[in-house]
């Protein structure tokens, strides 16, 4: 096809859709989102009332999601499915947009007939990758009337609406997964830490007779660690962990050294910037902080000298030091130094510090 | 049957450190007690089954990345075989599956001191130990129940709950009611919470 046969018209306002779509990232809520979705239907289709019905899993039954042009509270002890709409049943049935015109007895339940004005219902359906999703309920004015490439944008629309609303159903479920693990990181992270060492502490402390001066430090140690990692558990920050990339800090040290081609970037001879996975994140962020941030500062750096090393206990360490001259020629030393983050604190991943599990 | 009269050789397999310490300290008290050996692998466990033949052989459930189920059915395949008591803190293995496992008892680590090590004693003696297995009362929700749970963990009224299960108002209350009692709580706020405790919500 040739770009001749794809004129002008709603679908121009896709960027509309990303734009809601981003939403999903930014967390807006479950209602307003839909009713942007809505909102932005009606911008595209020329329609003065649209209403996602979508069915909720949460509840099992169909309910209004989102609307515009019309108050969603009507819809609030709304008992609706495809049975008590025969409109939707035909736009599922069909896959395609289907119209009713006023006074709508054929296509909708009385109660919701009664609502709309003249002109013409029609239904979009939301399916995407064969998952029925819901139906937008679109209504336009008397008069107007859609044209066929206009009904087509319109079901495609209805698609659009849909991965809109699979990806915000496939966004929420992989955050509760994070919680989840979250959750089972922390409850492992209790149980190894402080309740082996409290049952381990009370079988000793229940042992007859006194208890050695040495078995009595021991005891007193143990408490002392099950506490520490207890307080480090519950301190532990509930932020994201960064995502994962393939991305390791050896790899930042290279693209810096391409983009600086007359910088001489020296790896440490006893530094192998193999360093913990779960501060690569953190690592590369500071890698690429003391890029950005010298050269605001108008340093020239002669050398650099990136340093990352393994330590204990899943802790790393990565530094990027190095000489430099400001554009004055004032010299300088630089260096950003993360101190490592282990595992308990990978949700600060990306800012120094902190105590360890 | 193990001579009462003869004192025992115990090995604790656990992968935490400050469990053999804390074991090895109460057990060789126990004027029954002969020795007590600490294996913190299932390799460990085998070998030192094979150099001192322990009477029983106290298994943790989960033994670093091993399980102790199959650790329990290595030991009992030694000549001559330990008696086998699993332990766990966290987790919970079923009667018969411990016994298909080869072991005579199940032990948790909230028991008191005093009666694990008596289960350690009536283990080698020849006696099973299990506890009847107690299933929080939570567990004794019907289906509908769970469903009414659910529902009532959205938000629903009693009102929406009956239209999505297509039930009468009246079959919703009798629900709800049956829930509280089963929950041991006063209203739906305190049955959302307590299930949420409990994990029955997703």
């Amino acid at each position: 096809m040739t770009s001749a046969e794809f004129p002008p018209g709603p679908l121009e306002g896709l960027d509309e859709f990303v734009e809601v779509l981003g939403d999903v990232e930014a967390g807006a809520s479950t209602d307003a989102f839909y009713g942007r979705l809505c909102e932005v239907i009606c911008r595209l289709a020329a329609m003065d009332i649209a209403v996602l019905f979508r069915y909720d899993a949460a509840v099992r039954r169909v309910r209004a999601a989102g609307a515009h042009g019309l108050d969603i509270a009507i819809f609030e002890e709304a008992h609706v499915s495809v049975e008590s709409a025969p409109i939707a049943r035909r736009a599922f049935g069909e896959d395609a947009v289907v119209e009713a015109h006023a006074p709508y007895a054929d296509a909708l339940p009385e109660q919701y007939a009664a609502l709309l004005p003249d002109g013409t219902l029609y239904c979009v359906p939301m399916a995407a990758a064969g998952r029925w999703v819901g139906v937008v309920l679109c209504h336009q004015p008397e008069g107007a009337a859609l044209s066929s490439r206009e009904r087509h944008a319109l079901w495609t629309l209805g698609k659009t609406a849909a991965l809109a609303a699979v990806a915000r159903i496939a966004t929420f479920e992989g955050e509760r997964a994070r919680e989840l693990q979250h959750r089972i990181d922390l409850a492992r992270d209790v149980h190894d830490g402080v309740v082996q060492r409290l049952f381990g502490v009370s079988m000793a402390l229940d042992a007859d007779g006194d208890l050695p001066p040495e078995a009595r430090k021991r005891a007193a140690a143990e408490i002392q660690q099950a506490l520490a990692d207890l307080r480090s558990a519950v301190q532990r920050p509930l932020s994201r962990a960064p995502r994962p990339t393939q991305v390791t800090l050896a790899d930042e040290v290279r693209r810096l050294a391409h983009r600086h081609g007359d910088l001489a970037i020296e790896v440490d001879p006893d530094s192998s910037l193999a360093v913990p996975p779960h501060l690569g994140a953190a690592q590369r962020a500071q890698a690429r902080q003391a890029d950005t941030r010298d050269g605001a500062r108008g340093h020239r750096r002669r050398r650099v000298h990136p340093r990352g090393r393994q330590r204990r206990r899943g802790q790393g360490q990565a530094s990027i030091g190095g000489d430099g001259s400001a554009a004055g020629g004032v010299r300088g030393v630089g260096r950003r130094r993360l101190r490592g983050v282990r595992p308990a604190q990978r949700g600060l991943a990306g800012t120094s510090g902190g105590a360890g599990r | 049957m193990t001579n009462p009269e003869r004192r025992l050789r115990i090995l604790v397999v656990d992968d935490h450190d400050v469990v053999h310490w804390g074991f090895r300290l109460l057990l060789t008290q126990q004027p029954w007690v002969e020795r007590c050996l600490s294996a913190r692998t299932g390799a460990e466990a085998l070998a030192l089954t094979r150099r001192f033949e322990p009477h029983v052989a106290l298994v943790d459930l989960f033994v670093g990345e091993e399980s102790g189920a199959e650790i329990c059915e290595l030991l009992r395949r030694e000549t001559p075989p330990p008696t086998v008591l699993l332990i766990s803190g966290a987790g919970r293995i079923s009667m018969s599956a411990a016994r298909a496992a080869g072991a005579s008892g199940f032990v948790s680590k909230d028991w008191p001191s005093a009666e694990i090590v008596a289960a350690v004693r009536e283990v080698a003696r020849g006696a099973k130990v299990f506890q009847p297995e107690r299933e929080p009362a939570a567990t004794g929700l019907t289906e509908r129940e769970r469903e009414v749970l659910g529902l009532m963990g959205s938000g629903a009224t009693n009102r929406e709950i009956a239209g999505s299960l297509h039930l009468s108002p009246h079959t919703v209350k009798e629900h709800t009611s049956a829930l509280f009692r089963k929950l041991d709580v006063r209203n739906r706020t305190e049955a959302v919470q307590r299930a949420q405790r409990l994990g029955l919500l997703d």
